[in-house]
């Protein structure tokens, strides 16, 4: 049992007619860093607030290192959270608002000195003890927070969208800077986003949320590169998708067939059972997709009519034409195509995934 | 748009300056000519205006009888007053840790000495307190009948200041190991002191300036209206007119005071 942190078995949550979480199981690593990702309304602030022990499980259980939460007593529970609206207390000084938690656990007043201190040094904000939240940036509200969660040293610390309402740049930098602090802590950190890049950069697990249930628990890789799902795949990042059914199975190989009757072959690796004539869909990332001689020596290769051409920072992207489907590539920002022309795309075996 | 926006607020402008005009004649004018007679040395309140004076004030402060009454008055305010505050706290503070089924329901009752006429209240306080409670006509009763009105104008102020304490600062607290009761000391109380100071003001001008209820429930410990009011059957002296102007100052600067706690934001 020590060896896991957190465990949800068949958590279900719901709030009158709303399940706002249905049957979610999962289990976190000591010291890993998970995110659950999803749209808004997916039901991530309220699994977190479950393991926080702020609300209660319709039905299943939650063991943080073994143990069910003690709801009763605020100061014997093994999480700390981190709120999206931060809910620093605007009545109490920097100072003030970090020891609070060593404060209620009846430490003395030397020593809660001496450990906030401590605190603003991890977070670099050592100049602001005085201060009152209100007159901090946004960044630095954020920051004493996550100082004020971690000053008792949770094993397990939960972060609610802790970076939404900050700008794209100190989001940035913010995202790297947790991310070094978890890892230099040892702590597991449970992040909640619906920002699929945060996610991507940050997490070492994600579980793909939708509608209350859990899509896919892995590693930003396989969730980016193999999903299960057709929501993981739409929602990480954007993909092509066609629609058909597997041919045929071979050692290492499966042909797909879509439905204008195009065979696809794509390796075998990430699919545990090919059903031959099953329905199933093919997806593949518009970066995975070769254009112009690039794509003639691909062993899965499509003609086209360029339709767009547009062009984004280093890359450009290709609308593809394909007699009423359109296919999305990117390609580099040199290419020499441009609509109308007709060209060629391709890609290889190990680009694609099929989704049952 | 412009245009059309620049027509509707200048007749805005009008319709406010004029309201603002209307209450002043008819709000303020009265209570200024009351100042104005109370510092004029003629007998009878008509003009034209005779020398200044302060007399008709010192006659006042040799009235042991009506200083008697002010005393009375301040005791009742200030009792009904915190009482009022605590049980406004209590009864806000419930309503928004238990969400109630039947809150509204619950405000409504709450609310509703408010909308009873004074005058009833007033009689059926004193039938409730005398025939069921047995207690003589006193300045308890006088407190026990103020409280019954001036509780739910606490409870009211105190609950639109709690509701800018965001529930999850309250969680916060909690997440960091406070319990119920350090949760309210060291979160709920200081975040919503200036509207505990508020209602305190406010339910202490209520009760101060009260006639009716206490005219019925007073007996012989007469509060300053019940006071005044008998002093004004014998006729209306100058004497009145001095009360009438230090009552409104008074009465009108803790609101003052109420009002600015009111408007405080509690973040600076
Ligand atoms: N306290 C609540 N009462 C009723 N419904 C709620 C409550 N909290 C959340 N919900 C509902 O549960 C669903 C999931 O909400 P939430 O967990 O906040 O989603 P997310 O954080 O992924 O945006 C939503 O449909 C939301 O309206
Ligand atoms: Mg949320």
């Amino acid at each position: 049992m020590e060896n896991i942190s957190v465990e949800l078995r068949h958590v279900t949550k719901a709030f009158g007619e709303v399940h706002a979480v249905r049957d979610l199981t999962l289990q976190v690593q000591p010291g890993s860093f998970l995110t659950l990702l999803g749209p808004s309304g997916c039901g991530k602030t309220t699994t977190l607030r479950m393991i926080g022990g702020f609300e209660r499980p319709s039905a299943g259980e939650i063991f943080i290192l073994g143990k069910t939460i003690a709801y009763e007593s605020s100061t014997q529970r093994q999480t700390n959270m981190v709120f999206q609206d931060y809910a620093l207390f605007p009545h109490k000084t920097v100072g003030q608002n970090i020891g609070f938690g060593l404060k209620m656990r009846g430490v003395k007043k030397a020593e809660i000195g001496k450990r906030v201190r401590e605190m603003l040094d991890l977070i670099n904000l050592s100049d602001v003890y005085d201060r009152m939240p209100h007159q901090l940036s946004g960044g630095q509200q954020q920051r004493v927070a996550l100082a004020r969660a971690l000053i008792l040293k949770p094993p397990v610390l939960l972060l609610d969208e802790p970076l939404g309402a900050l700008d794209a740049k100190i989001r940035k930098q913010l995202q790297l800077e947790l991310k070094q602090l978890q890892s230099e802590l040892g702590i597991t950190f449970i992040y909640v986003t619906h920002d699929q890049e945060e996610a991507m950069t940050m997490s070492d697990t994600i579980g793909i949320m939708n509608d209350g249930r859990l899509e896919q628990l892995d590693t930003p890789e396989k969730i980016y590169g193999d999903p299960q799902t057709l929501f993981v795949a739409k929602f990480v990042g954007e993909c092509n998708i066609f629609e058909g059914r597997i041919r045929s199975e071979h050692p290492d190989i499966v042909d797909f067939e879509d439905n204008r009757g195009q065979i696809f072959k794509l390796k075998k690796d990430s699919l545990e059972s090919a059903p031959v004539g099953k329905q199933a869909s093919l997806v593949v990332r518009p970066e995975d997709i070769q254009v112009a001689d690039a794509a003639r020596k691909c062993v899965n290769r499509i003609q086209g009519r360029v339709e767009e051409k547009l062009y984004s920072g280093s890359i450009v992207r290709l609308v593809v034409d394909r007699e009423g489907e359109k296919i999305m590539v990117d390609a580099h920002k040199g290419i020499a195509v441009s609509p109308p022309e007709l060209i060629e795309i391709g890609w290889n075996p190990d680009a694609g995934s099929i989704i049952l | 748009m412009t245009i059309l926006n620049k027509e509707r607020k200048g007749w805005g402008d009008r319709v406010l300056k004029f309201y603002i005009f209307m209450a002043f004649v008819f709000l303020f004018l009265p209570i200024a000519i009351i100042i104005v007679f109370s510092l004029n040395s003629g007998r009878y309140p008509s003009f034209p205006l005779q020398d200044f004076t302060v007399k008709w004030y010192k006659e006042l402060m040799l009235d042991s009888r009506l200083l008697g009454s002010v005393k009375n008055s301040l005791i009742v305010a200030a009792t009904v007053s915190f009482i009022s505050t605590v049980l406004g706290f209590m009864g806000a503070y419930a309503l928004r840790s238990y969400k109630l089924k039947a809150e509204n329901f619950f405000l409504g009752f709450m609310a509703a000495p408010l909308t009873v006429p004074t005058l009833l209240l007033g009689l059926a306080l004193l039938i409730f307190l005398n025939s069921f409670l047995s207690l003589q006509n006193s300045l308890l009763s006088v407190i026990i009948s103020h409280t019954v009105f001036c509780a739910p104008f606490a409870l009211f102020i105190i609950r639109a200041r709690l509701r800018n304490v965001r529930i999850s600062m309250e969680e916060a607290a909690w997440d960091l190991g406070a319990g119920r009761w350090q949760t309210v000391k060291e979160l709920i109380l200081p975040l919503c002191a200036p509207g505990l100071i508020a209602a305190a003001l406010l339910t202490f001008t209520l009760s101060f300036d009260e006639f009716i209820i206490a005219w019925f429930v007073s007996g012989f410990q007469p509060t300053l209206p019940v006071k005044i009011w008998t002093m004004m059957r014998g006729g209306i002296k100058p004497t009145i007119n001095a009360i009438g102007a230090i009552v409104f100052i008074f009465s009108m600067s803790i609101l003052l005071i109420g009002e600015y706690f009111l408007g405080k934001k509690t973040n600076g």
